[in-house]
């Protein structure tokens, strides 16, 4: 039940209704898959539920550039994972050195240590080794299904560097190999 | 062209090799039985592909819809709150009316400023959500100072009622184009969360209790000196 405060955007005449009913039968259906990607790329469950919040909020204020060729949880999907993405990067900037390698990852921000205590899934707890440019690179690349050089974009830098960290991500999981099967 | 793991993993992960590169890749996976075994311990060591999801707490929800509708979000349809917090509600509706009404800007892009309170930037276009911020932040400090007198039904119902405040002003101030404060009150948010997951009169919710009645005293003289700077 909602305190309506202000005449809805779906009443308004330049956005019809199914507009927002789109919104909503979308947030019914998807929103667990939205949290779940954004709690992948942030580890913290209390940052991912803000992420969700401000994508949504972005997919709304521009829902007017939704084109037919996507579906519309998909598309806000992609909006969410980018609202996470942004919410990393005003936390802390990728580091990376001269030869482009990643510079070692300074102690977790003590919030993201705590939530991760609490964190939803042991895949997550794991992935929580990587440091957080292998983690992102990795979760974009492997998860989110994006192509290396929207990751290099999305972060910042050149697709080799995106490269490396994603096969020191594959490394690490790899010496982990007998934890991710017991998780299966 | 050599084989290595690294080629595998560009492999596995499609439309990332060149199509030649593909095709070697690919014949050279058929014919050699070695290098088959390599590349199915790699893949197996990757986890499964599937469309996870997580619970998504009701409160979320409701909020996730309330941004759409553009509306406030009570805490539960049957919860009563005290009578303070009902206050609180009522003047929290008030002022995301009066956002709704002054701010109609399209979202951008945000900066990447440190989320300090101290930092917030106040600009003259925000005069109606530095109203609405200084009411929120006048409310938490109220609250907040009032929360180790009441008990704990109504700590959890306050902190609650804190939370869904601070998300919608949070949306507001994104979609007022004010990222500066999005980004304080989202960092004021993760502390009110955590504060609501501590155990009540606990060390960590005291000093998390002090640290939030700082921000709130630092934002409120920041936002308190915006008339002389732009009126």
């Amino acid at each position: 039940m909602h305190l309506r405060v202000m005449d809805s955007p779906s009443h308004n005449h330049s956005h019809p209704t199914a507009d927002a009913d789109a919104f909503h039968v979308a947030i019914e259906a998807r929103s667990p898959q939205w949290l779940a990607a954004c709690q992948r790329i942030t580890r913290s469950a209390s940052l991912a539920e803000d992420a969700l919040q401000d994508g949504l909020a972005q997919a709304w204020a521009k829902r007017e550039q939704f084109g037919a060729h996507a579906s519309l949880a998909t598309w806000i999907h992609r909006i969410v994972v980018n609202a996470a993405l942004q919410l990393m990067r005003s936390r802390r900037r990728y580091v990376w050195d001269e030869s482009g390698l990643e510079l070692q990852d300074p102690e977790p921000q003590p919030d993201v240590q705590t939530e991760s205590d609490h964190f939803v899934s042991q895949l997550t707890t794991l992935l929580s080794r990587l440091t957080q440019v292998e983690h992102t690179a990795f979760v974009l690349r492997h998860f989110e299904q994006w192509r290396l050089k929207e990751i290099a974009a999305a972060m910042d830098t050149n697709e080799g560097r995106v490269k490396q960290a994603l096969f020191r991500a594959v490394r690490k999981l790899r010496a982990s190999e007998k934890t991710i099967r017991n998780m299966a | 062209m050599t084989i290595d793991d690294n080629t595998l993993i560009l492999y596995y992960y499609q439309n990332e090799l060149s199509q030649d590169e593909n095709k070697r890749v690919a014949r050279a996976l058929e014919r050699d039985a070695h290098l088959r075994r390599r590349y199915d311990a790699l893949v197996s060591a990757l986890p499964e592909v599937h469309q996870a999801s997580v619970e998504v707490p009701q409160r979320l929800k409701q909020s996730l819809h309330a941004t759409i509708d553009g509306s406030v979000v009570p805490l539960t349809q049957h919860q009563r709150r005290p009578k303070a917090v009902r206050v609180g509600a009522g003047l929290a509706a008030a002022a995301t009316l009066i956002i709704g009404l002054f701010i109609l800007q399209p979202e951008t892009d945000t900066t990447d400023a440190t989320p300090q309170a101290a930092e917030a930037q106040v600009h003259p276009g925000h005069v109606p959500l530095v109203s609405t911020l200084t009411v929120h932040f006048n409310n938490a400090r109220n609250t907040l100072t009032l929360l180790d007198e009441r008990p704990d039904e109504w700590q959890t119902s306050a902190i609650n009622d804190l939370l869904l405040r601070n998300r919608s002003l949070v949306n507001a101030a994104v979609t007022a184009d004010a990222p500066d404060y999005a980004r304080v009150l989202r960092a004021f948010g993760l502390r009110i969360n955590r504060l609501g997951t501590s155990p009540t009169r606990s060390a960590d919710a005291s000093a998390l209790r002090q640290q939030l009645l700082f921000e709130a005293n630092v934002m409120l003289t920041k936002l308190s000196q915006l008339p002389s700077k732009t009126v």
